[in-house]
């Protein structure tokens, strides 16, 4: 160790950020971190090194293991929860899930899959589409017409764009 | 004249950076750049592992002294601010660059 380097008390280390409070492990009611596109709450029992002045929370390897895991599967939940929703309103306008995956270009029984087991996490391209047509189900219809236009010998992706 | 040399020996930052919980970045400033935490020390890593003194900018002497450093990342320039605890790397800035920034041998890195 070089003798340039500074010396850390073994419980925490100094901010560097605010160069003068103690960063220790904290668990807390109330926090929040980003997840992929959404901004998610932190279990409250899960410590995060963080400085007891200005709140700077600093990131180590094991934190960023528990952290992305306990927010991997709130966001799995919460995309899941907007996938079940959506196809439930889908299909109060009889559109069904095999039509909805034959639109999207999804294998047979991806939905039914998706929303039965908990082992995969719909993508946001997903969830945003299917959210799409439940608020709107002329959007599914006019994404056939653009499957349609854009097949067959001479494509058209511009006046499939409606430019 | 010699160009200026890091405050912390590189060697010293890649050895300690690359341990388990050898290094630390702040939770919004890795929020800010990256879909998830694992990820941003991953990357953290692979830009401190490739760093060398051509990249050095300057030393920042703020409470405790903080090697700058800028380096081009997928040909995007990033600003690297770094210190060293005894047991770990902080990285206190790790970030795209705002404006163009010159390393302390003169050659420019831009946005």
């Amino acid at each position: 160790m070089s003798a340039k380097t500074k010396t850390a008390s073994k419980k925490g280390f100094r901010c560097v950020e605010c160069d003068s409070g103690i960063v220790r492990p904290v668990a807390a009611p109330g926090r929040q971190a980003r997840h992929r596109t959404l901004t998610l709450p932190v279990p409250a029992d899960l410590e995060i090194p963080t400085c007891g002045n200005c709140g700077t929370e600093w990131i180590g390897d094991s934190v960023a293991r528990k952290l992305d895991a306990a927010l991997e599967k709130e966001f799995r939940v919460r995309m899941r929860d907007l996938v079940t929703v959506s196809l439930a309103r889908l299909s109060k306008h009889s559109i069904s899930k095999a039509h909805v995956e034959r639109v999207l270009g999804l294998s047979q029984g991806y939905l039914s899959h998706l929303t039965t087991t908990g082992d995969k996490t719909p993508s946001e391209a997903l969830a945003l589409n299917l959210v799409h047509f439940a608020q709107n189900p002329q959007r599914l219809r006019s994404s056939e017409a653009l499957w349609r236009k854009i097949s067959g010998p001479k494509p058209d992706p511009t006046g499939a764009l409606g430019l | 004249m010699a160009a200026k040399k890091p405050f912390f020996p590189l060697l010293d930052v890649k050895m300690i950076a690359h341990r388990q919980d050898g290094l630390h970045l702040s939770k919004t400033k890795a929020e800010a750049s990256f879909s998830s935490f694992a990820q941003a020390l991953d990357a953290a890593r692979s830009m401190i592992e490739s760093l060398t003194e051509r990249d050095f900018v300057e030393t920042k002497q703020q409470r405790d002294p903080c090697d700058v450093y800028v380096v081009a990342i997928d040909k995007r320039g990033w600003y690297v601010k770094l210190t060293l605890l005894p047991e770990q790397v902080i990285l206190i800035s790790f970030h795209p660059l705002e404006r163009p920034l010159r390393t302390a041998r003169g050659h420019e890195v831009k946005t």
